[in-house]
């Protein structure tokens, strides 16, 4: 090859390093460390959520024990300990921390699933074809945008009712809280939508564009083979982002009595209701569930810092930033 | 410019016009009879449409809405249903309490963001910059509503200290008043603060590299002067625009933080409101958002030409 070749002219080495999967693995842990802590945390949530209904060692719905046990009480009846203590009617706070991952992962990745793709959608739409259809899409953005979001969110779940769920597999727990995704969703994919058309509107001046029209390709082509591969990157910065402040949000909304129906195991509602009188005296069943989700949203912000760096454009090559 | 804000001014319109309408439709179109919440669940059928009837409720949705829109045009937002107060009056009493909340933790949220931000561009890599943007990523990371409880708890633990309770307007005492206010906006700050401090850097260290600053350097310039004179103004324009979008978080957090300190302002308002299905609360309440929102959005654009004189609005 042409480079390698004079690369031997100057005496540069001519044998180019490979790396295997380990080692490009231990290249982006060495890089990246926070965005590599970011990656095992977020790993380490989907692996709860998704398997524990298998490994916790109580019923997460009932009251296992006397109330507000201090953490590491062995249980006299089944000597079971409960390593994180009970809360407030005597449930298994590690149990209950455990099956929380569940809600917040489905409703986490139901609404960031269905936002990316219909904010997407909307945006490259507008983006390309502007016209009548971007000015719907613009103005209702701007309409929306006038609500706070935090307000916004609670009305459409309390008209819609708090949702309930009986928990079993992320699926059915997703559809289950299904109104709380819609509430989600609304206003996330305005936002979505206006990223992604900004970026259709500069990406449609390119020459390759052109080239593809000259061709002869229809607009349905140009969107989907040339258009969307260059805004992946976007898009998934824009997800990642997302991710966090949707997990955040669920939580703000349980915490505040309106996510899921009182008594379901959820991170934010762990942190409010009966268990806020005794906070005082019993603080493990406020730290539990609160550092849950501070690490969870950690890992997602990790993660997405890491691979914005890694994916846009304009910040590639450039150390330390951030 | 007057001519810009005026138009902007009128854009208002429409778009309150359409908030009111959806938010109206949305909350009554929705099956559910508010006379359960203040009648109870054994109310009888009689008993509802008695109430219906007082309150209105019992006309078709076209009048009550033009009813709802004249009342408003004439400065009168009506009556709440829970307890026939009038909303006028209660906003009068609850909005010195939540602009004091916004006011201070937009203050704190500002100061903190951009100096942090500033400081770790100018010193970058060095212990300081690293320290500001660990703070950053684990403040943005911890939910607002975990730190106001981890506010309320653990000074208690530690020190048996607990804020003094029951709210006092700011004039009666203002000491108890700020000791009431300044420890939990200071904490609804970390978040906003944690977002500007890393937009500030960003953006400064891109302005520190651009010609015109190496000009102000090569002339001799101190570097004070270089930074705080010449770089930092261009660098804020990005913060700007975060800072428009955190009146919208803030107000959010305000809801929280009246919500954990039982602060009585427009949060807890709100937020009754919209538990209670109060028709004409959430009205307001919805509006009122929607202006201070909009008028946030209005003034960043208008602070751009005050930062950057390029920019003209016409």
């Amino acid at each position: 090859m042409a480079t390698i070749a004079s690369g031997e002219l100057v005496g540069l080495p001519l044998r180019v390093r490979r790396r295997g999967p380990v080692g490009k693995v231990w290249r982006f842990v060495r890089r990246r460390p926070t965005g590599a802590l970011g990656i095992v945390l977020m790993a380490l949530f989907v692996t709860i959520a998704v398997i524990s209904p298998m490994i916790v060692p109580f019923d997460a719905n009932r009251s296992v024990g006397r109330p507000l046990q201090s953490p590491g009480t062995v249980d006299p009846r089944t000597g079971k300990t409960f390593w994180l203590g009970t809360d407030a009617v005597g449930q298994d706070v590690l149990s209950r921390v455990l099956q929380g991952s569940q809600i917040s992962l489905a409703v986490g990745a139901s609404v960031i699933l269905i936002n990316v793709t219909l904010g997407t959608l909307l945006g490259m739409v507008a983006g390309y074809f502007q016209g009548p259809v971007d000015y719907v899409i613009q103005r209702s953005g701007e309409v929306w945008s006038a609500f706070p979001e935090l307000i916004a969110l609670l009305l459409i779940v309390s008209l819609l009712g708090t949702p309930h769920t009986t928990g079993g597999n992320l699926l059915s727990i997703a559809f289950d809280l299904r109104n709380l995704i819609f509430a989600f969703t609304i206003g996330a994919v305005f936002g979505g939508s206006r990223v992604v058309r900004g970026v259709t509107l500069a990406l449609k001046q390119n020459d390759y564009v052109l080239a593809a029209r000259a061709i002869g390709a229809t607009d349905t082509r140009i969107i989907l083979r040339h258009l969307l591969p260059n805004l992946m990157p976007f898009v998934i910065i824009a997800a990642t982002a997302g991710l966090g402040a949707v997990i955040l949000g669920e939580a703000t909304l349980s915490f505040l009595g309106l996510g899921v129906a009182p008594g379901t195991p959820s991170w934010g509602q762990d942190l409010s209701g009966r268990n806020r009188l005794f906070f005082r005296e019993a603080m493990w069943v406020a730290l539990a569930p609160g550092t849950a989700i501070s690490l969870t949203v950690l890992g997602v912000n990790l993660f997405g810092d890491a691979l914005r760096d890694i994916l846009d454009p304009r910040l590639r090559g450039a150390r330390g930033r951030g | 410019m007057w001519a810009y804000t005026l138009r902007r001014l009128i854009f208002f319109l429409p778009v309150l016009l359409i908030v009111s309408l959806l938010t109206f439709f949305a909350t009554r179109l929705v099956p559910g009879e508010p006379a359960l919440t203040f009648l109870g669940q054994q109310a009888r059928i009689e008993e509802i449409e008695a109430w219906n009837r007082h309150h209105g409720l019992d006309r078709p949705l076209a009048v009550q809405y033009f009813d709802w829109l004249g009342g408003v045009l004439r400065g009168d937002p009506g009556e709440s249903l829970a307890g026939g107060q009038n909303i006028g009056s209660e906003l009068r009493a609850r909005l010195p309490v939540t602009l004091m909340i916004l006011l201070f933790s937009f203050g704190f949220t500002m100061v903190i963001g951009i100096t942090f931000g500033v400081l770790a561009a100018v010193f970058q890599d060095s212990w300081l910059d690293h320290s500001v943007r660990l703070f950053a990523v684990f403040g943005q990371s911890i939910p607002p509503f975990y730190k106001l409880t981890l506010l309320m708890i653990l000074p208690a633990i530690w020190w048996e200290y607990a804020p003094p309770f029951g709210y006092v307007p700011f004039w009666n005492d203002p000491l108890r008043a700020l000791q009431q206010i300044i420890p939990p906006t200071l904490m609804l700050a970390i978040g906003g603060s944690a977002t500007l401090m890393r937009i500030t850097r960003t953006s400064l260290l891109d302005v520190l590299r651009a010609d015109y600053v190496r000009t102000a350097r090569s002339k001799g310039l101190k570097e004070r002067s270089v930074v705080l004179r010449h770089a930092v103004r261009n660098a804020l324009i990005p913060v700007l625009t975060i800072a428009g979008t955190l009146i919208a978080a803030l107000m959010g957090g305000s809801l929280i933080l009246e919500n954990i300190t039982s602060l009585p302002g427009l949060g807890q308002y709100t937020f009754n409101g919209v538990i209670q299905r109060d028709y004409n609360v959430i009205m307001t309440m919805v509006m009122y958002a929607a202006i201070v929102v909009m008028s946030a959005h209005l003034a960043v654009d208008l602070l751009y030409a005050v930062l950057d004189p390029r920019i003209r609005y016409r």
